[in-house]
Parts: C-alpha cells; sequence; structure tokens
C-alpha cells in the first residue's frame, strides 16, 4: 500500500513538471507584451524596454524556462510581474480561501446530492424522483454566473441573509458555494441514482431482502456501500472541477481567492503568478485524487489487494 | 399448562409482530408524504428564484446616522499605490486620498493653491515660484519643506510617465525652506492643471531615502487627509482619517477600497449596502439606479472622446477623401441608441466639453451618407472598397463595431471586425501600428485639451505613445506646440483651431462623448460626478 502511495507522489512530481512546461509555453506563444500591459497602452517606449529588461523577457524561452523550473525545485517562485511581491506568498495568502470555498462547495454537493440520489433510486419513477430529475437537468445546465447573481439578488438583496461580496467571515461562503456546487450536486445525484439502480436490481440485494433484512439495512448498507465506488470517483474529479470554477465565481462575489488572482494574472500575462497558481491547482487536484484512491481501498477490499499485489 | 402458555406467548407475539408491520406501514406513508412536502418546497424555491426579478431594491438601506465608514468598490486591484508609475484610473483616488498636490481642482474647474500658500509667474510664463505653507506635515509627524516638494517633482520627471506634462519643466529647486522655483523651457498653458494631477504627489524626501524607492507602491506616506494602513492582497485597502490634516481631519475616519471587477456585483453590493460608492455601472443599469430611492446617481462627460481611429499610413485611408467619406457615413445616433443604451452626446470635436479648450464652434461632420458616397467617388472608390477595424476584446466595443460596420457598408465600404485580446491589441495596435482602423477613447490625465490631442496627434508622439494614426503633419505640430504655450485667455480659440483643423483632415472620427457616473449611497454627501473618475474622498461626509 505504502509503495503504492509513493509510486503515486513520484507520478504527481512528473505530472506537475509536465504542466508546467505546457503552461510556460503558452503563456510565451500568446500574444501581448507583459511589460506593455502592465505600464499600460500609454506608456513610454523607453518605460517598456526598462521593464522587459528587469522581468528578464528578452532571454531566449528556453533559458528561462530552466531558470524558472532551477529556481522552482529550489523553492523560489519568483516575483509577480505586476507588483514584485513573491509570488509564493501570494498563493499561500490566497489559497485557503479557495480551498475552502471548494471544499465546502463539494461538502454540501455531496451531503445533498447523495441522499436525493438514492432516494430516487429507491422510490423510482415517484414523484421525488422526476422532481430531482427535474431539479439535476437545471442545475447542471445553469450557469455559474447566472446562477450566482440569481443567488446574490435573492439572498443577499430581498431577504438580506447572506453577504453578496466576500466579507471574510463564514456566511461569506455560504452563496458562491452553494452556486459552485450545483453542476456537481447534480452529476452525484444521477450517478448515485443510475448506480444504486443496478446495485438494487442485483441478486444479493434480493437474497438479503429474503433473509428479512431490513429495508433501511438493504439501502445503505448493502446497496449503497457497492454503489458508493463511481460515486467517489465522481467525488474526486469534480474537485478538480470545483477548484477551476472558483475562477468564475471568485470574480462574481468579488473574493480574494486564487481563482480571481489567475483570471487578472492571465490577463496580464504575469507569468509568474499563472505558473504557480496553475500548479498548487494541479497539486491539490492530484492529492485529492491520491485521497480518493485510498479512499477506495477502505470500502472496497477487494482494490485494497489490488494496490498491494502492485 | 405449559402449552397453553407457549400458544399464548407465540399469540402476543404475532400480535406484535402484526403491530409493528401497520407502524412501519404507516411510517412509510409519513415519509413519503413529508418527502412530497420537501419537494414541493424545493420546485417552489426554484420558481421562485428563477421569477424573482432585480426590482425591490430590499434593504431599507440601514441608517447612516453616525457612520463614519466607507466603503469604496473600486473596479480592479491596484498594481501598486506609487502615483508617479500608474495608469489606472480607479487607484489615484486612493493616492489622492494619501497625498496632497501644489494645486487642488475646485468645483468651478479651476485650481485652488493646496499646499502651496500663494504663487507668481513671470510675464514670460517660464518661471513659477511657489510659496510653500510651513504648518503641513507628513504622516510620520515631520515638516513638509520645499525640499520635498522639488525631490517629488524630480521624481515624476524621472519616473517619466507622466511625459507629456513634464516636457516643458527646465528645472525645479528649492530656494529656501519654503520656496520652490520652478523654471521651464517654454511657456506651458497647462501647467498649474498638470501639478494637481495624481502624478505630481507631494512625497516625502526622508521616507523615500530611508525605506528605499519602492516603499510607496505597498506602504504610501503623504501629508493628505487620510493615512496608509493596510493593504490585504486581493481583498482590501484601509485608510484612516490623518487628524492633523492642515485643512482640517476629513468627517469620514476610515475608508475601505475593495476592489469589485463584476459591473453586475457592483451594483448588488451597492444595493445590498455592502459599497456605499462604484463607478461606472453598466449603461443598462442607469435607468434602475436612477430610480433607486436609497442610492444617488451623478454622470458627467468622461475626459475621453469615443473615436473611431484610422492608420493613415494605410494606402486607402491615406486618402483624406475616404477619411471625411467615414466621417460622413456614420450616423453617431446610431451608435448611442445602438451601442450605448441611449447614453453620451454626438462628438463633433476630438476634445470633450469637460476639458478646457473644448469650444461646440468645432464644426464636425453631420450624417450624410450621400455625400460619403460622393467623395468616395470622387476618391475612384465607386465600386466600393473594404477595410478592417480591429477592436480590443469588449461588448461594448463590439457593438460599436457593429454599428459602425453597417452604417459603412451602407455608403460601399465592407468592413471586418477583428476582435483581439487586450494583449494582442496593444502589440499591434500600439506597438506595431499593424491596424486599419480602431475604436479607442485615448484619456486625459488632467482636463485640458492639451493631456488629450498632443499625445494623438503630435509627430513627437508617434506610435505607441499615443500617435497611432501617425499623423507627422509639421504644421498641426507647430499648432499642438503653440496651443500648449497659450495661456488661459487663448486656450480656448488656440485648440478651437487645432481641433478644426484635425477634423478638416479628418485624422479621427469622433463619435460619442461619453459619460463617466459614480453611484453612492443617497446619504452620502458631497459627491460630485468627475471627469476623470477620480474622486477626492475627504470631501465626502454622511448625512
Amino acid at each position: 500500500m505504502i509503495k503504492y502511495i509513493l509510486q503515486r507522489l513520484a507520478m504527481m512530481i512528473v505530472v506537475v513538471l509536465g504542466i508546467s512546461f505546457i503552461v510556460y509555453t503558452i503563456m510565451n506563444l500568446t500574444p501581448g507584451n507583459p511589460a506593455q500591459l502592465i505600464l499600460g497602452q500609454s506608456a513610454p517606449p523607453e518605460q517598456v524596454a526598462k521593464l522587459e529588461e528587469e522581468l528578464g523577457l528578452n532571454d531566449p524561452f528556453f533559458v528561462r524556462y530552466f531558470n524558472y523550473i532551477t529556481d522552482m525545485v529550489r523553492g523560489d517562485f519568483g516575483e509577480s510581474y505586476q507588483t514584485g511581491l513573491p509570488v509564493f506568498e501570494e498563493i499561500l495568502s490566497r489559497f485557503p480561501t479557495t480551498l475552502t470555498l471548494a471544499a465546502v462547495a463539494m461538502f454540501i454537493a455531496a451531503l445533498v446530492g447523495v441522499p436525493i440520489g438514492v432516494i430516487s433510486a429507491v422510490r423510482q419513477y415517484s414523484f421525488m424522483d422526476a422532481a430531482s430529475t427535474v431539479a439535476a437537468l437545471i442545475f447542471a445546465s445553469i450557469p455559474n454566473f447566472v446562477l450566482g447573481l440569481i443567488l446574490m439578488l435573492v439572498f443577499s438583496l430581498n431577504l438580506g441573509w447572506f453577504p453578496a461580496t466576500f466579507l471574510n467571515n463564514p456566511s461569506s461562503y455560504v452563496l458562491p458555494a452553494v452556486t459552485l456546487c450545483t453542476a456537481t450536486m447534480a452529476t452525484l445525484v444521477r450517478m448515485t441514482r443510475s448506480t444504486m439502480l443496478e446495485v438494487l436490481k442485483q441478486d444479493y440485494i434480493r437474497t438479503a431482502r429474503a433473509k428479512g433484512a431490513e429495508e433501511k439495512s438493504v439501502v445503505l448498507h448493502h446497496s449503497l456501500r457497492n454503489a458508493l465506488l463511481p460515486i467517489i470517483t465522481v467525488i474526486g474529479v469534480d474537485f478538480g472541477y470545483l477548484l477551476g470554477g472558483t475562477v468564475v465565481i471568485e470574480s462574481v462575489f468579488a473574493i480574494p481567492g486564487l481563482g480571481s488572482l489567475l483570471i487578472t494574472s492571465i490577463r496580464m500575462k504575469d507569468t509568474p503568478v499563472v505558473m504557480a497558481a496553475i500548479m498548487f491547482v494541479t497539486l491539490a487536484y492530484s492529492l485529492v485524487n491520491l485521497i480518493v484512491d485510498i479512499v477506495y481501498a477502505y470500502i472496497d477490499p477487494r482494490i485494497k489487494s489490488q494496490y498491494e499485489r502492485a | 399448562m405449559k402449552q397453553i402458555f407457549l400458544k399464548l406467548s407465540f399469540k402476543m407475539s404475532r400480535g406484535s409482530v402484526r403491530h409493528t408491520g401497520q407502524a412501519k406501514m404507516e411510517e412509510q406513508k409519513m415519509k413519503s408524504k413529508k418527502m412530497r412536502i420537501v419537494a414541493l418546497g424545493l420546485i417552489l424555491a426554484m420558481t421562485a428564484m428563477s421569477f424573482t426579478s432585480c426590482g425591490g431594491g430590499g434593504n431599507d438601506g440601514g441608517s447612516s446616522e453616525g457612520r463614519t465608514d466607507l466603503n469604496f468598490a473600486v473596479s480592479a486591484e491596484p498594481n501598486s499605490l506609487d502615483p508617479m508609475a500608474i495608469a489606472m484610473m480607479s487607484t489615484f483616488t486612493i493616492t489622492y486620498a494619501i497625498y496632497d498636490n501644489l494645486f487642488e481642482k475646485n468645483a468651478d474647474g479651476g485650481y485652488d493653491p493646496s499646499i502651496c500658500e500663494d504663487y507668481d509667474v513671470t510675464d514670460d510664463g517660464l518661471v513659477y515660484t511657489f510659496k510653500i505653507r510651513d504648518d503641513v506635515k507628513f504622516h510620520d509627524g515631520t515638516q513638509m519643506t520645499a525640499e520635498d516638494v522639488a525631490f517629488s517633482i524630480n521624481r515624476t520627471i524621472e519616473k517619466g510617465w507622466a511625459a507629456d506634462m513634464v516636457a516643458a519643466i527646465e528645472s525645479v529647486e528649492a530656494t529656501d525652506d519654503y520656496t520652490v522655483v520652478l523654471t521651464l523651457s517654454r511657456p506651458f498653458g497647462g501647467m498649474i492643471g498638470s501639478l494637481a494631477s495624481p502624478y505630481f504627489s507631494i512625497m516625502s524626501k526622508a521616507y523615500l531615502e530611508e525605506n528605499g524607492d519602492d516603499i510607496v507602491e505597498r506602504k504610501p506616506m503623504g501629508t493628505g487627509a487620510y493615512k496608509f494602513v493596510e493593504w490585504v492582497s486581493g481583498d482590501h485597502i484601509t485608510l484612516e482619517a490623518n487628524e492633523d490634516y492642515f485643512k482640517g481631519a476629513p468627517s469620514i475616519k476610515t475608508v475601505t477600497f475593495k476592489p469589485i471587477t463584476d459591473k453586475n456585483t457592483g451594483l448588488i453590493a451597492l444595493q445590498a449596502g455592502e459599497a456605499d460608492a462604484f463607478l461606472n455601472v453598466n449603461y443598462s443599469d442607469i435607468p434602475a439606479v436612477e430610480e433607486d430611492e436609497s442610492l444617488a446617481f451623478y454622470s458627467t462627460d468622461l475626459a475621453a472622446v469615443l473615436s473611431l481611429n484610422m492608420n493613415i499610413e494605410n494606402e486607402i485611408l491615406s486618402d483624406v477623401r475616404v477619411r471625411q467619406a467615414v466621417n460622413y457615413a456614420i450616423n453617431r445616433d446610431n451608435i448611442i441608441q445602438g451601442a450605448l443604451e441611449g447614453q453620451g452626446t454626438a462628438a463633433n470635436s476630438p476634445v470633450p466639453p469637460t476639458c478646457d479648450g473644448y469650444s461646440e464652434d468645432v464644426k464636425g461632420y453631420e450624417y450624410d451618407p450621400d455625400k460619403a458616397r460622393e467623395l468616395l467617388k470622387e476618391a475612384g472608390y465607386e465600386d466600393g472598397l473594404s477595410l478592417t477595424i480591429k477592436i480590443k476584446e469588449d461588448s461594448k466595443n463590439q457593438k460599436v463595431a457593429q454599428v459602425i460596420q453597417s452604417d459603412l457598408k451602407a455608403v460601399g465600404i465592407d468592413v471586418e471586425i477583428q476582435i483581439l485580446e487586450a494583449g494582442a491589441y496593444t502589440t499591434d495596435v500600439y506597438s506595431n501600428g499593424d491596424y486599419e482602423m480602431t475604436i479607442s477613447a485615448w484619456c486625459a490625465m488632467f482636463t485640458d485639451a492639451y493631456s488629450l490631442l498632443y499625445s494623438q496627434f503630435h509627430k513627437d508622439c508617434y506610435g505607441g505613445t499615443g500617435n497611432i494614426t501617425h499623423v507627422t503633419s509639421d504644421e498641426l505640430s507647430s499648432m499642438l506646440d503653440s496651443a500648449a504655450q497659450a495661456g488661459e485667455d487663448e486656450k480656448t480659440a488656440a485648440y478651437t483651431e487645432v481641433a478644426q483643423s484635425i477634423m478638416d483632415n479628418a485624422y479621427v472620427a469622433p463619435l460619442v462623448f461619453e459619460p463617466t457616473t459614480i453611484t453612492a449611497s443617497a446619504d452620502l454627501e458631497g459627491v460630485e460626478a468627475d471627469a476623470l473618475g477620480i474622486y477626492q474622498v475627504k470631501n465626502f461626509s454622511w448625512k
């Protein structure tokens, strides 16, 4: 098991390096001069040239990439082109907000989505099932920024329950997290429903019922545990989606997280910040997926034995 | 006996089994009932959500009585708070609160001495002598002297950002503790206005020398009405009142600047009372804002002109008749109605009414498609021609370009619209001059025609510095030079001549004088729309 985890961690390094190269190349190939963008359209050409020199933009691409990676390995993520502040600290100060947002969103999605999925499966074709299907369809299709604004209008402006913009307290997370979680919640409802339906038709469920097991035990113990694997997979994969989704949500709700930093940095072609932010997200995503894979082993002993064989 | 007992117990247990079975069924019925109610609730909530419109304005504002804080929402987080090395107008509201200038703009559009008591200009307009107040202290308690003023002006020159404003300055020096002498190489009519601009903020020489020149980027310190408190990256910048301010402590004690990039969010934050002031709400929201009693809406003409720029180095556009035809072919009212939600007025000149030097006598171009066709025919394009408009990715620009596209199509000019991402746009249009037509609005840095026209049309500013039209006319440049030297009395006449020459040559097609707006809580007093979008928070107070 430990060997397996170590293997996975080693793979993660390869993934992060690969992504760093891709992002660096994209940042380099897209048009626009960071020095000009930072100084503004009307900046005097001498100032632009001076800044280009300071930022080391005149070196060849591979030299710059190589310097970047060697610095990064030593733990130096460089300084932001825009603000001149150390990138690592900037990201470290913003990452907790984004991570909390994504985690709260995932928590809400799972807490609401899985039970509704289970109920829909157990009461297939009931009114509840139909209602959840319609709701899932709506939630999966509505764009984040539209829902965000609607929630703001209803819950901050008309009802005054939650703040519309980020005030750095727990209630500030509610509306953004609800907005962010809808698509994942919808996926979870549908996923839980379909896998549960499949499991409920299995012979061993019939056997369990025949031997007089209580319905609650049949549903929660015999069926849900077996249906949980694909659900956990969705949770793992969608966590990456949620981390990425914060880019839009954070601009809408004015949240000082990694997403809003990333979007302004991309606009300004602030390569060091973009690189570090994307690598942080990649790392968080890979770690969550690793955790998901480890959780598999505890849910399904068959997988644990596979890991150990590998 | 034993048997009877067994039977009995069996009966009893059977009875109890039946009993629990019934209870379960009932429980289940109850449960499904509950579920139905929950589901119904969910659906109702969803319906309510989708039908709730933005009206209402729910909050009753809360009472502003006794409030001493202000939440100012800005459209973007600053890169830096060094007013001498930024070009983000929203940031200047913050630096204006921290620093003072030699002069300050007054309500009538003129300039009052601020940290200078008195000043004197020689008759030839070349030597300015400023008498500095002796009761001005920096936030760290040190006395501000002429030395600091001279140091700051020299720093502005050195930084190079206000190139057009410092161009005429030959030297600046402190002759004693409270006297500064500014010598110009040629007269410059916009000198006092320039000195009131944020680029000429007065900094402490000692503070910069002790802590390094970069210190003012994140930790500014000046003599202004507000002291810098903290900057939490991405979240907010906080200032607090300078109780020892030489013009009297401001009434609002704490000011928080918070970036809100989404304009819809900005409006909701205003309506919810989370923000007290926000600039430039969406044009489409203006009617709703005007109706909202908890909000006050202020508007004035922006110190910029939304224009269609033409690259006269392009073979087709080098012909003045084609440029005039473009000017005649555009129906400016269509742009206002079709792209700007009815906001703004048709522009007759490259100078907006809010800038010194504007004159309504400048003859612009009326919408006249027949005249346009005639001019094109004369220029040899009776079979039509095609041109491209390169624009920066932005929904407003896109709409404006589409209106122009259809107007030009009507006179036989096929227009292709190319939308570029900001970086690529700046490289193409400003750095490389690789474009035919574009839509832009060059912003003045102080409300003087000089700030708009010199950079855009003087041959010395060719290309990236602002002259994207690529005009190299000596005649126009010398007219601009003499207009720059004109005193207050001759300024309007001089710039009327310049603007008329630009219009006659059709170097640009001015489209619309757009408004710039501020929306604030109705209880906030002392707010007045500013053409540059730079506000003096110290003038604000709660009712």
